[in-house]
Protein backbone atom coordinates (compact mmCIF):
# COMPACT_ATOMS: atom_id res chain seq x y z
CA UNK A 1 0.00 0.00 0.00
CA UNK A 2 1.01 3.91 -0.50
CA UNK A 3 0.62 5.68 2.63
CA UNK A 4 1.30 8.78 4.71
CA UNK A 5 2.05 6.92 7.63
CA UNK A 6 2.95 3.47 8.79
CA UNK A 7 0.10 0.52 9.25
CA UNK A 8 2.03 -1.09 11.37
CA UNK A 9 4.46 -0.29 14.57
CA UNK A 10 6.87 -3.25 13.65
CA UNK A 11 7.86 -4.67 10.51
CA UNK A 12 10.08 -7.73 9.11
CA UNK A 13 12.12 -5.62 6.98
CA UNK A 14 12.57 -1.90 6.86
CA UNK A 15 13.91 -0.57 3.17
CA UNK A 16 15.16 3.26 3.74
CA UNK A 17 14.83 5.01 0.55
CA UNK A 18 12.68 3.95 -2.53
CA UNK A 19 15.01 4.78 -5.32
CA UNK A 20 16.12 1.63 -7.98
CA UNK A 21 18.16 -0.26 -4.86
CA UNK A 22 15.56 0.27 -2.42
CA UNK A 23 12.79 -0.88 -4.47
CA UNK A 24 14.61 -3.51 -6.54
CA UNK A 25 15.03 -5.02 -2.99
CA UNK A 26 11.32 -4.88 -2.00
CA UNK A 27 10.87 -6.22 -4.99
CA UNK A 28 13.26 -9.38 -4.38
CA UNK A 29 11.96 -9.23 -0.92
CA UNK A 30 8.68 -9.64 -1.37
CA UNK A 31 8.76 -13.27 -2.69
CA UNK A 32 8.99 -13.98 0.29
CA UNK A 33 5.55 -14.62 1.54
CA UNK A 34 6.25 -14.68 5.50
CA UNK A 35 7.63 -11.07 5.27
CA UNK A 36 5.80 -7.47 6.28
CA UNK A 37 7.94 -4.92 4.51
CA UNK A 38 8.12 -1.20 4.57
CA UNK A 39 9.82 1.11 2.27
CA UNK A 40 10.11 4.57 3.69
CA UNK A 41 10.49 7.40 1.89
CA UNK A 42 11.41 11.57 2.93
CA UNK A 43 9.57 12.39 -0.61
CA UNK A 44 6.06 12.39 -2.01
CA UNK A 45 5.11 10.86 -4.92
CA UNK A 46 6.30 14.05 -7.12
CA UNK A 47 8.90 16.20 -5.93
CA UNK A 48 8.35 18.86 -3.71
CA UNK A 49 10.81 21.50 -3.31
CA UNK A 50 11.45 21.54 1.00
CA UNK A 51 11.73 18.39 0.71
CA UNK A 52 14.15 18.47 -1.92
CA UNK A 53 16.20 20.82 0.06
CA UNK A 54 16.91 17.80 2.38
CA UNK A 55 19.35 16.50 -0.41
CA UNK A 56 21.47 19.92 0.01
CA UNK A 57 25.48 19.41 1.18
CA UNK A 58 27.85 21.73 1.54
CA UNK A 59 30.60 21.00 -1.07
CA UNK A 60 34.38 21.27 -0.65
CA UNK A 61 36.73 20.25 -3.59
CA UNK A 62 35.79 19.66 -7.16
CA UNK A 63 31.90 18.83 -7.31
CA UNK A 64 30.26 21.55 -8.94
CA UNK A 65 27.03 23.72 -7.03
CA UNK A 66 24.69 22.30 -9.27
CA UNK A 67 25.94 18.56 -8.84
CA UNK A 68 23.06 17.61 -6.24
CA UNK A 69 20.08 19.13 -7.72
CA UNK A 70 20.77 17.83 -11.01
CA UNK A 71 21.77 13.95 -9.43
CA UNK A 72 19.46 13.68 -6.11
CA UNK A 73 15.81 13.59 -5.74
CA UNK A 74 13.72 12.96 -2.46
CA UNK A 75 10.83 11.64 -4.10
CA UNK A 76 9.26 8.30 -4.88
CA UNK A 77 11.92 6.65 -7.71
CA UNK A 78 14.82 8.50 -6.41
CA UNK A 79 17.24 9.15 -9.12
CA UNK A 80 15.13 6.97 -11.26
CA UNK A 81 12.86 9.72 -11.80
CA UNK A 82 16.03 11.65 -13.61
CA UNK A 83 18.57 9.39 -14.99
CA UNK A 84 19.33 9.07 -18.66
CA UNK A 85 19.27 5.07 -18.80
CA UNK A 86 22.49 4.22 -19.59
CA UNK A 87 23.54 1.01 -18.83
CA UNK A 88 26.54 -1.63 -18.95
CA UNK A 89 27.71 -4.34 -16.36
CA UNK A 90 30.41 -3.55 -14.42
CA UNK A 91 34.23 -3.89 -15.62
CA UNK A 92 35.93 -7.76 -14.23
CA UNK A 93 38.92 -6.02 -13.68
CA UNK A 94 38.24 -5.06 -10.17
CA UNK A 95 37.31 -8.36 -9.38
CA UNK A 96 40.50 -10.06 -10.76
CA UNK A 97 42.45 -7.30 -8.63
CA UNK A 98 40.41 -8.89 -5.83
CA UNK A 99 39.15 -5.09 -5.00
CA UNK A 100 35.74 -6.96 -4.46
CA UNK A 101 35.68 -9.35 -1.77
CA UNK A 102 32.98 -11.58 -3.87
CA UNK A 103 33.81 -13.19 -7.69
CA UNK A 104 32.27 -11.15 -10.71
CA UNK A 105 30.31 -14.60 -10.94
CA UNK A 106 28.41 -13.61 -7.68
CA UNK A 107 27.15 -10.35 -9.76
CA UNK A 108 27.22 -11.89 -13.05
CA UNK A 109 24.12 -13.83 -12.22
CA UNK A 110 21.77 -11.27 -11.17
CA UNK A 111 22.58 -9.40 -14.18
CA UNK A 112 19.74 -11.05 -16.27
CA UNK A 113 16.94 -10.37 -14.00
CA UNK A 114 18.40 -7.02 -13.55
CA UNK A 115 18.22 -6.38 -17.44
CA UNK A 116 14.33 -7.33 -16.83
CA UNK A 117 13.54 -4.50 -14.50
CA UNK A 118 15.61 -1.74 -16.30
CA UNK A 119 14.26 -3.45 -19.81
CA UNK A 120 17.63 -3.94 -21.56
CA UNK A 121 18.04 -6.12 -24.21
CA UNK A 122 19.76 -9.47 -23.79
CA UNK A 123 22.65 -8.87 -25.58
CA UNK A 124 23.50 -6.45 -21.98
CA UNK A 125 24.17 -9.09 -20.40
CA UNK A 126 24.79 -12.02 -22.25
CA UNK A 127 27.20 -10.33 -24.46
CA UNK A 128 28.61 -7.24 -22.40
CA UNK A 129 31.81 -6.89 -24.49
CA UNK A 130 32.88 -8.00 -27.83
CA UNK A 131 36.37 -8.88 -28.49
CA UNK A 132 38.00 -7.31 -31.45
CA UNK A 133 40.04 -9.16 -33.80
CA UNK A 134 43.83 -8.49 -33.95
CA UNK A 135 44.34 -7.13 -30.44
CA UNK A 136 43.98 -8.45 -26.74
CA UNK A 137 44.70 -4.87 -25.70
CA UNK A 138 41.27 -3.27 -26.73
CA UNK A 139 37.53 -4.43 -26.59
CA UNK A 140 34.40 -3.67 -27.56
CA UNK A 141 31.77 -2.52 -24.79
CA UNK A 142 28.89 -1.16 -26.04
CA UNK A 143 26.30 0.73 -23.16
CA UNK A 144 22.68 -0.61 -23.73
CA UNK A 145 19.93 2.66 -22.80
CA UNK A 146 17.37 1.74 -20.71
CA UNK A 147 13.76 3.51 -21.68
CA UNK A 148 14.81 4.82 -19.09
CA UNK A 149 12.72 3.36 -16.84
CA UNK A 150 10.86 5.41 -14.11
CA UNK A 151 10.78 3.04 -10.73
CA UNK A 152 8.18 5.50 -9.61
CA UNK A 153 6.16 4.72 -12.48
CA UNK A 154 6.97 1.04 -13.02
CA UNK A 155 6.47 -0.09 -9.33
CA UNK A 156 3.25 2.07 -8.83
CA UNK A 157 1.01 -0.26 -8.91
CA UNK A 158 3.08 -2.77 -6.78
CA UNK A 159 3.08 -0.59 -4.03
CA UNK A 160 -0.30 0.28 -4.62
CA UNK A 161 -2.41 -3.17 -4.56
CA UNK A 162 0.99 -5.66 -2.23
CA UNK A 163 -0.65 -6.22 0.78
CA UNK A 164 2.59 -7.12 2.56
CA UNK A 165 4.39 -4.14 1.34
CA UNK A 166 3.90 -0.81 2.66
CA UNK A 167 5.16 2.57 0.71
CA UNK A 168 5.16 5.01 3.35
CA UNK A 169 5.76 8.76 1.82
CA UNK A 170 6.88 12.08 3.88
CA UNK A 171 8.89 10.27 5.96
CA UNK A 172 12.27 11.05 7.01
CA UNK A 173 14.70 8.45 9.02
CA UNK A 174 16.73 10.58 11.47
CA UNK A 175 18.74 8.23 12.70
CA UNK A 176 19.25 4.23 13.77
CA UNK A 177 18.93 3.37 16.99
CA UNK A 178 20.84 0.68 18.09
CA UNK A 179 21.49 -1.63 21.28
CA UNK A 180 24.82 -3.79 21.15
CA UNK A 181 25.24 -5.49 17.78
CA UNK A 182 21.67 -4.75 16.77
CA UNK A 183 19.48 -1.80 15.31
CA UNK A 184 15.98 -1.99 17.09
CA UNK A 185 14.08 0.87 15.50
CA UNK A 186 14.38 3.56 12.84
CA UNK A 187 13.70 7.29 14.06
CA UNK A 188 11.49 9.25 11.78
CA UNK A 189 10.09 12.52 11.27
CA UNK A 190 7.54 14.22 9.10
CA UNK A 191 8.81 15.59 6.09
CA UNK A 192 6.06 18.02 6.18
CA UNK A 193 5.15 18.84 8.84
CA UNK A 194 8.75 18.98 11.19
CA UNK A 195 6.92 20.42 14.35
CA UNK A 196 5.34 16.85 14.92
CA UNK A 197 7.62 15.12 17.55
CA UNK A 198 9.72 12.01 16.09
CA UNK A 199 8.41 8.77 16.06
CA UNK A 200 9.92 5.23 15.61
CA UNK A 201 9.56 2.30 13.72
CA UNK A 202 10.96 -1.57 15.00
CA UNK A 203 11.82 -3.79 12.52
CA UNK A 204 13.80 -6.95 12.81
CA UNK A 205 15.98 -6.42 9.49
CA UNK A 206 16.85 -2.59 8.05
CA UNK A 207 18.58 -1.78 4.23
CA UNK A 208 19.52 1.35 4.27
CA UNK A 209 19.19 2.33 0.33
CA UNK A 210 19.63 6.45 0.41
CA UNK A 211 22.60 6.72 -1.88
CA UNK A 212 26.25 7.35 -2.01
CA UNK A 213 25.68 10.31 0.83
CA UNK A 214 22.75 9.38 2.39
CA UNK A 215 23.69 5.55 3.71
CA UNK A 216 27.31 6.58 5.35
CA UNK A 217 25.29 10.10 6.73
CA UNK A 218 22.82 8.13 8.82
CA UNK A 219 25.21 5.58 9.69
CA UNK A 220 27.72 8.82 11.21
CA UNK A 221 24.61 10.35 12.50
CA UNK A 222 23.74 6.81 14.37
CA UNK A 223 27.31 6.66 15.55
CA UNK A 224 27.31 3.33 13.50
CA UNK A 225 31.22 3.74 12.49
CA UNK A 226 33.65 2.80 15.10
CA UNK A 227 36.81 2.13 13.29
CA UNK A 228 34.95 1.71 9.74
CA UNK A 229 35.59 4.15 7.09
CA UNK A 230 32.34 5.30 6.80
CA UNK A 231 31.77 8.11 4.01
CA UNK A 232 35.18 7.64 2.99
CA UNK A 233 36.50 6.91 -0.32
CA UNK A 234 34.09 8.36 -2.14
CA UNK A 235 34.21 8.00 -6.10
CA UNK A 236 33.11 9.14 -9.12
CA UNK A 237 32.88 8.97 -12.62
CA UNK A 238 34.80 12.35 -14.18
CA UNK A 239 33.31 11.86 -18.13
CA UNK A 240 35.35 14.33 -20.61
CA UNK A 241 32.83 15.18 -22.95
CA UNK A 242 34.43 15.23 -26.62
CA UNK A 243 37.84 16.35 -25.30
CA UNK A 244 39.82 14.08 -28.41
CA UNK A 245 39.31 12.18 -31.87
CA UNK A 246 40.19 9.33 -33.05
CA UNK A 247 40.04 7.49 -36.25
CA UNK A 248 38.65 3.85 -36.37
CA UNK A 249 38.59 1.61 -38.95
CA UNK A 250 34.73 0.80 -39.28
CA UNK A 251 34.90 -2.82 -41.03
CA UNK A 252 36.62 -4.15 -37.68
CA UNK A 253 34.57 -3.09 -35.21
CA UNK A 254 31.98 -5.41 -33.97
CA UNK A 255 29.22 -2.88 -34.44
CA UNK A 256 26.11 -3.32 -37.36
CA UNK A 257 25.97 -1.38 -39.91
CA UNK A 258 23.10 0.94 -38.85
CA UNK A 259 23.46 3.12 -35.61
CA UNK A 260 21.38 1.38 -33.27
CA UNK A 261 19.81 4.43 -31.04
CA UNK A 262 19.55 2.38 -28.38
CA UNK A 263 23.35 1.54 -28.10
CA UNK A 264 26.52 3.85 -27.29
CA UNK A 265 29.42 2.29 -28.59
CA UNK A 266 32.54 2.54 -26.70
CA UNK A 267 36.31 0.92 -26.80
CA UNK A 268 37.94 -0.21 -23.39
CA UNK A 269 40.97 -1.13 -22.29
CA UNK A 270 40.55 -4.85 -21.79
CA UNK A 271 40.16 -6.43 -18.13
CA UNK A 272 43.44 -8.28 -18.67
CA UNK A 273 45.19 -5.44 -20.35
CA UNK A 274 44.59 -3.09 -17.22
CA UNK A 275 45.62 -5.88 -14.69
CA UNK A 276 49.01 -6.57 -16.42
CA UNK A 277 49.52 -2.43 -17.13
CA UNK A 278 48.27 -1.72 -13.34
CA UNK A 279 45.62 0.97 -14.35
CA UNK A 280 41.62 1.52 -13.70
CA UNK A 281 38.93 0.29 -15.82
CA UNK A 282 38.48 3.24 -19.00
CA UNK A 283 36.15 4.31 -21.91
CA UNK A 284 36.23 5.85 -24.79
CA UNK A 285 32.76 6.71 -26.43
CA UNK A 286 32.45 6.81 -30.17
CA UNK A 287 29.57 7.29 -32.83
CA UNK A 288 29.23 5.95 -35.93
CA UNK A 289 28.34 9.44 -37.82
CA UNK A 290 30.83 9.91 -40.28
CA UNK A 291 33.67 8.58 -42.55
CA UNK A 292 36.45 10.37 -43.71
CA UNK A 293 39.31 9.43 -46.14
CA UNK A 294 43.08 9.41 -44.11
CA UNK A 295 46.00 7.17 -44.17
CA UNK A 296 46.58 4.68 -41.55
CA UNK A 297 49.68 2.52 -41.21
CA UNK A 298 50.58 3.28 -45.00
CA UNK A 299 47.51 2.70 -46.57
CA UNK A 300 45.08 5.22 -47.72
CA UNK A 301 41.20 4.37 -46.49
CA UNK A 302 37.87 5.91 -45.56
CA UNK A 303 37.48 5.75 -42.12
CA UNK A 304 35.48 6.50 -39.42
CA UNK A 305 36.34 9.85 -37.95
CA UNK A 306 34.55 10.82 -34.03
CA UNK A 307 34.71 12.58 -31.70
CA UNK A 308 35.70 10.85 -28.73
CA UNK A 309 33.88 11.27 -24.62
CA UNK A 310 35.87 9.81 -21.85
CA UNK A 311 34.39 7.74 -18.84
CA UNK A 312 37.20 6.72 -16.16
CA UNK A 313 37.78 4.57 -13.05
CA UNK A 314 39.04 6.83 -10.24
CA UNK A 315 40.77 5.30 -7.37
CA UNK A 316 39.34 5.09 -3.83
CA UNK A 317 40.81 7.74 -2.15
CA UNK A 318 40.24 8.47 1.51
CA UNK A 319 40.41 12.15 1.48
CA UNK A 320 37.54 11.99 -0.86
CA UNK A 321 34.68 11.72 1.43
CA UNK A 322 31.03 12.73 3.33
CA UNK A 323 30.85 14.01 6.88
CA UNK A 324 29.34 16.23 8.82
CA UNK A 325 28.42 19.61 7.88
CA UNK A 326 28.12 23.03 9.96
CA UNK A 327 24.84 23.60 9.16
CA UNK A 328 21.42 22.44 9.76
CA UNK A 329 18.31 21.51 7.48
CA UNK A 330 15.19 22.60 8.58
CA UNK A 331 14.34 19.17 10.00
CA UNK A 332 17.55 19.84 12.62
CA UNK A 333 19.91 17.38 11.06
CA UNK A 334 23.52 18.41 10.30
CA UNK A 335 23.96 18.37 6.66
CA UNK A 336 26.30 16.42 5.18
CA UNK A 337 29.83 17.95 3.88
CA UNK A 338 31.59 16.36 0.84
CA UNK A 339 35.12 16.80 -0.03
CA UNK A 340 35.91 15.52 -3.08
CA UNK A 341 38.85 16.30 -5.36
CA UNK A 342 39.20 14.76 -9.02
CA UNK A 343 43.26 14.45 -8.78
CA UNK A 344 42.23 13.02 -12.26
CA UNK A 345 44.08 15.52 -14.85
CA UNK A 346 47.61 13.15 -15.04
CA UNK A 347 45.74 9.90 -14.86
CA UNK A 348 43.32 10.91 -17.78
CA UNK A 349 46.76 11.83 -19.89
CA UNK A 350 48.14 8.44 -18.81
CA UNK A 351 44.95 6.44 -19.58
CA UNK A 352 44.59 8.60 -22.95
CA UNK A 353 48.27 7.81 -23.60
CA UNK A 354 47.95 4.14 -23.38
CA UNK A 355 45.25 3.97 -24.84
CA UNK A 356 46.11 5.43 -27.70
CA UNK A 357 48.92 3.46 -28.37
CA UNK A 358 47.03 0.04 -27.97
CA UNK A 359 44.71 1.83 -30.64
CA UNK A 360 47.46 1.95 -33.17
CA UNK A 361 49.18 -0.91 -32.23
CA UNK A 362 46.20 -2.58 -32.97
CA UNK A 363 45.87 -0.94 -36.51
CA UNK A 364 42.26 -0.42 -35.18
CA UNK A 365 42.37 3.60 -35.81
CA UNK A 366 44.46 6.58 -34.93
CA UNK A 367 43.68 8.43 -31.28
CA UNK A 368 44.19 12.52 -31.78
CA UNK A 369 45.69 13.93 -28.45
CA UNK A 370 44.02 15.02 -25.76
CA UNK A 371 43.02 18.48 -25.28
CA UNK A 372 45.76 20.56 -23.74
CA UNK A 373 42.43 21.63 -21.45
CA UNK A 374 39.79 20.11 -20.56
CA UNK A 375 37.08 20.51 -18.17
CA UNK A 376 35.62 17.60 -15.97
CA UNK A 377 31.93 16.57 -16.00
CA UNK A 378 30.44 14.48 -13.47
CA UNK A 379 28.80 11.84 -14.17
CA UNK A 380 25.85 11.70 -11.09
CA UNK A 381 27.55 8.13 -9.45
CA UNK A 382 28.02 8.64 -6.04
CA UNK A 383 30.29 5.22 -4.95
CA UNK A 384 31.95 3.59 -2.22
CA UNK A 385 31.04 5.34 0.81
CA UNK A 386 29.80 2.05 2.69
CA UNK A 387 32.85 0.25 0.53
CA UNK A 388 32.13 -3.81 0.88
CA UNK A 389 35.20 -5.22 2.49
CA UNK A 390 36.46 -9.01 4.14
CA UNK A 391 36.94 -6.91 7.77
CA UNK A 392 35.89 -3.78 9.70
CA UNK A 393 39.49 -1.80 9.48
CA UNK A 394 39.13 -1.18 5.67
CA UNK A 395 35.56 -0.88 4.99
CA UNK A 396 31.51 -0.81 5.99
CA UNK A 397 29.68 -4.19 4.83
CA UNK A 398 30.61 -7.81 4.48
CA UNK A 399 30.16 -9.92 1.09
CA UNK A 400 26.27 -9.49 1.80
CA UNK A 401 26.00 -6.25 2.73
CA UNK A 402 25.98 -6.57 6.06
CA UNK A 403 27.41 -3.77 8.19
CA UNK A 404 30.08 -5.30 10.13
CA UNK A 405 29.10 -4.33 13.66
CA UNK A 406 25.53 -4.99 13.38
CA UNK A 407 23.63 -8.16 13.07
CA UNK A 408 20.63 -6.75 11.27
CA UNK A 409 21.79 -3.77 9.17
CA UNK A 410 22.49 -4.26 5.71
CA UNK A 411 23.34 -1.56 3.04
CA UNK A 412 21.95 -1.64 -0.86
CA UNK A 413 23.35 0.51 -3.46
CA UNK A 414 26.40 2.11 -5.17
CA UNK A 415 27.79 3.15 -1.75
CA UNK A 416 29.11 -0.66 -1.62
CA UNK A 417 30.73 -0.43 -4.54
CA UNK A 418 34.44 -0.86 -3.74
CA UNK A 419 35.26 0.20 -7.17
CA UNK A 420 33.51 1.73 -9.41
CA UNK A 421 34.77 0.06 -12.96
CA UNK A 422 33.84 2.62 -15.74
CA UNK A 423 30.45 1.98 -16.61
CA UNK A 424 26.68 3.19 -15.52
CA UNK A 425 26.07 1.83 -12.41
CA UNK A 426 22.66 1.72 -12.32
CA UNK A 427 22.56 -2.04 -13.85
CA UNK A 428 25.03 -2.91 -11.06
CA UNK A 429 23.09 -1.26 -8.64
CA UNK A 430 19.81 -3.47 -9.15
CA UNK A 431 21.75 -6.77 -9.77
CA UNK A 432 23.13 -6.38 -6.05
CA UNK A 433 19.65 -4.87 -4.94
CA UNK A 434 18.54 -8.38 -6.48
CA UNK A 435 21.61 -10.29 -4.82
CA UNK A 436 20.66 -8.42 -1.41
CA UNK A 437 16.85 -9.13 -1.50
CA UNK A 438 17.39 -12.64 -2.28
CA UNK A 439 19.70 -13.54 0.41
CA UNK A 440 17.16 -11.54 3.13
CA UNK A 441 14.43 -13.16 1.67
CA UNK A 442 16.45 -16.73 2.31
CA UNK A 443 17.95 -15.75 5.32
CA UNK A 444 14.56 -14.53 7.55
CA UNK A 445 11.63 -15.62 8.88
CA UNK A 446 9.05 -13.03 9.02
CA UNK A 447 5.96 -12.90 11.17
CA UNK A 448 3.40 -12.07 8.54
CA UNK A 449 1.37 -15.92 8.96
CA UNK A 450 2.12 -15.50 12.57
CA UNK B 1 62.21 25.83 -71.79
CA UNK B 2 64.15 28.26 -69.49
CA UNK B 3 66.68 27.10 -66.67
CA UNK B 4 64.49 26.77 -63.62
CA UNK B 5 62.02 24.71 -65.54
CA UNK B 6 64.89 22.54 -66.88
CA UNK B 7 66.33 22.10 -63.46
CA UNK B 8 63.04 20.82 -62.19
CA UNK B 9 62.24 18.39 -64.64
CA UNK B 10 65.70 16.85 -64.40
CA UNK B 11 65.12 16.20 -60.78
CA UNK B 12 62.04 15.08 -61.14
CA UNK B 13 63.04 12.44 -63.57
CA UNK B 14 65.93 11.78 -61.14
CA UNK B 15 63.66 10.80 -58.01
CA UNK B 16 61.32 8.86 -60.56
CA UNK B 17 64.66 7.05 -61.58
CA UNK B 18 65.50 6.56 -58.38
CA UNK B 19 62.29 5.19 -56.87
CA UNK B 20 62.07 2.98 -59.85
CA UNK B 21 65.76 1.75 -60.03
CA UNK B 22 64.94 0.79 -55.86
CA UNK B 23 63.43 -2.31 -58.05
CA UNK B 24 66.71 -3.55 -57.87
CA UNK B 25 67.45 -3.71 -54.34
CA UNK B 26 65.30 -6.27 -52.20
CA UNK B 27 65.01 -6.10 -48.78
CA UNK B 28 67.49 -8.24 -47.88
CA UNK B 29 69.65 -6.34 -50.40
CA UNK B 30 69.96 -8.77 -53.34
CA UNK B 31 69.63 -7.16 -56.85
CA UNK B 32 66.37 -7.81 -58.33
CA UNK B 33 66.19 -8.86 -62.03
CA UNK B 34 65.75 -6.73 -64.25
CA UNK B 35 62.45 -8.34 -65.31
CA UNK B 36 60.61 -7.38 -61.84
CA UNK B 37 61.34 -3.75 -62.69
CA UNK B 38 58.06 -2.28 -64.70
CA UNK B 39 54.75 -3.74 -62.84
CA UNK B 40 56.25 -3.46 -59.64
CA UNK B 41 58.00 0.19 -59.66
CA UNK B 42 54.57 1.23 -61.00
CA UNK B 43 52.76 -0.10 -58.03
CA UNK B 44 55.21 1.46 -55.30
CA UNK B 45 54.73 5.01 -57.14
CA UNK B 46 51.24 4.79 -57.22
CA UNK B 47 50.79 3.52 -53.39
CA UNK B 48 52.75 6.48 -52.71
CA UNK B 49 51.11 9.01 -54.88
CA UNK B 50 48.13 7.78 -52.82
CA UNK B 51 49.46 8.32 -49.49
CA UNK B 52 51.01 11.99 -50.55
CA UNK B 53 49.15 14.38 -48.21
CA UNK B 54 49.90 18.04 -47.57
CA UNK B 55 49.34 17.50 -44.20
CA UNK B 56 52.81 16.57 -44.09
CA UNK B 57 54.44 18.61 -45.57
CA UNK B 58 55.83 20.40 -42.09
CA UNK B 59 57.17 16.94 -41.58
CA UNK B 60 58.90 16.59 -44.38
CA UNK B 61 60.59 19.88 -44.43
CA UNK B 62 64.14 20.03 -43.63
CA UNK B 63 64.03 16.01 -45.07
CA UNK B 64 65.10 14.85 -48.41
CA UNK B 65 63.66 12.19 -50.53
CA UNK B 66 66.68 10.09 -50.91
CA UNK B 67 67.57 9.88 -47.18
CA UNK B 68 64.05 8.86 -46.53
CA UNK B 69 63.82 6.42 -49.18
CA UNK B 70 66.98 4.88 -48.00
CA UNK B 71 65.63 4.57 -44.32
CA UNK B 72 62.09 2.81 -45.52
CA UNK B 73 64.33 0.61 -47.51
CA UNK B 74 66.55 -0.35 -45.13
CA UNK B 75 63.74 -0.81 -42.67
CA UNK B 76 62.14 -3.41 -45.25
CA UNK B 77 59.10 -1.12 -45.54
CA UNK B 78 59.29 -0.45 -49.10
CA UNK B 79 60.92 -1.59 -51.91
CA UNK B 80 59.72 -1.33 -55.53
CA UNK B 81 59.64 -5.22 -56.27
CA UNK B 82 56.51 -5.43 -53.37
CA UNK B 83 56.01 -2.29 -53.10
CA UNK B 84 54.76 -0.97 -49.17
CA UNK B 85 55.21 -4.17 -47.05
CA UNK B 86 52.20 -3.11 -44.62
CA UNK B 87 52.83 -6.41 -42.39
CA UNK B 88 56.09 -4.21 -41.75
CA UNK B 89 54.63 -0.81 -40.71
CA UNK B 90 51.86 -2.51 -38.57
CA UNK B 91 55.00 -5.07 -37.01
CA UNK B 92 57.07 -1.84 -36.64
CA UNK B 93 54.03 0.04 -35.27
CA UNK B 94 54.31 -2.33 -32.13
CA UNK B 95 57.45 -0.87 -30.92
CA UNK B 96 57.82 1.99 -32.38
CA UNK B 97 57.70 5.21 -30.00
CA UNK B 98 54.63 7.14 -30.44
CA UNK B 99 54.99 10.87 -32.44
CA UNK B 100 52.44 13.59 -31.82
CA UNK B 101 52.04 15.49 -35.38
CA UNK B 102 49.47 18.30 -35.88
CA UNK B 103 47.11 16.82 -32.92
CA UNK B 104 47.39 12.97 -33.85
CA UNK B 105 49.83 10.32 -33.11
CA UNK B 106 51.97 8.66 -35.69
CA UNK B 107 54.48 6.01 -35.32
CA UNK B 108 57.81 7.12 -36.47
CA UNK B 109 58.07 4.81 -39.78
CA UNK B 110 54.36 5.80 -40.80
CA UNK B 111 54.96 9.24 -40.69
CA UNK B 112 58.29 8.87 -42.27
CA UNK B 113 56.58 6.81 -45.21
CA UNK B 114 53.71 9.72 -45.69
CA UNK B 115 56.63 12.38 -45.65
CA UNK B 116 58.32 10.47 -48.39
CA UNK B 117 54.95 9.99 -50.16
CA UNK B 118 53.95 13.88 -49.76
CA UNK B 119 58.46 14.65 -51.11
CA UNK B 120 57.78 12.31 -54.06
CA UNK B 121 54.74 13.74 -55.38
CA UNK B 122 55.86 17.16 -54.75
CA UNK B 123 59.00 16.55 -56.64
CA UNK B 124 57.73 14.25 -59.31
CA UNK B 125 54.80 16.77 -59.89
CA UNK B 126 57.06 20.10 -60.49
Amino acid sequence: MILNQPKHRHYDVIILGSGPAGITTALELSKNPALTIAVIESGLLEPHPTIQTLANVQLHGDLPDDYFPMHTQRCFGGTSTIWGGFCAVLEKRAFIAQAWPIPYEEINRWYPAAARIIELPDDAHRQPVVSIAGTSELVYKPFYVSPPVRFNKKYHSFFQHHPRVDLVLGSTGLRLITGGRTVTALELRDSQEPQLPATSLSADTFVLACGGVGNPRLLQISDVVGQMPVGQGLMEHPHLYAVAEMYLDRDRLPVGAEEDPQIVHALQLSDSYCIEQGVLSFSADFNLQQMTPTVLLGKRREMLHTPVTIRAEIAPDFRNSVGTGDQRNYLGVPTPRIDFHYRYRDLARESWDLFGKALLRSGLGRPSILQPEFRLHDGGHLMGTTRMGLTAADSVVDSNCRVHTTDNLYVAGSSVFPAGGASNPTFTIVAMALRLGAHLASTLKGNAHG
Amino acid sequence: MDRRTLLASLSAAAIWLSISSCARLLPDGRLAESGDLGARSTSLTDQLAELADPIFRDYSEGRSVETLQAEMMYKGVISTRHGINHQKVNSLARHEPLIRYKGFYYTQTEIELYALAYLYKDRVSL
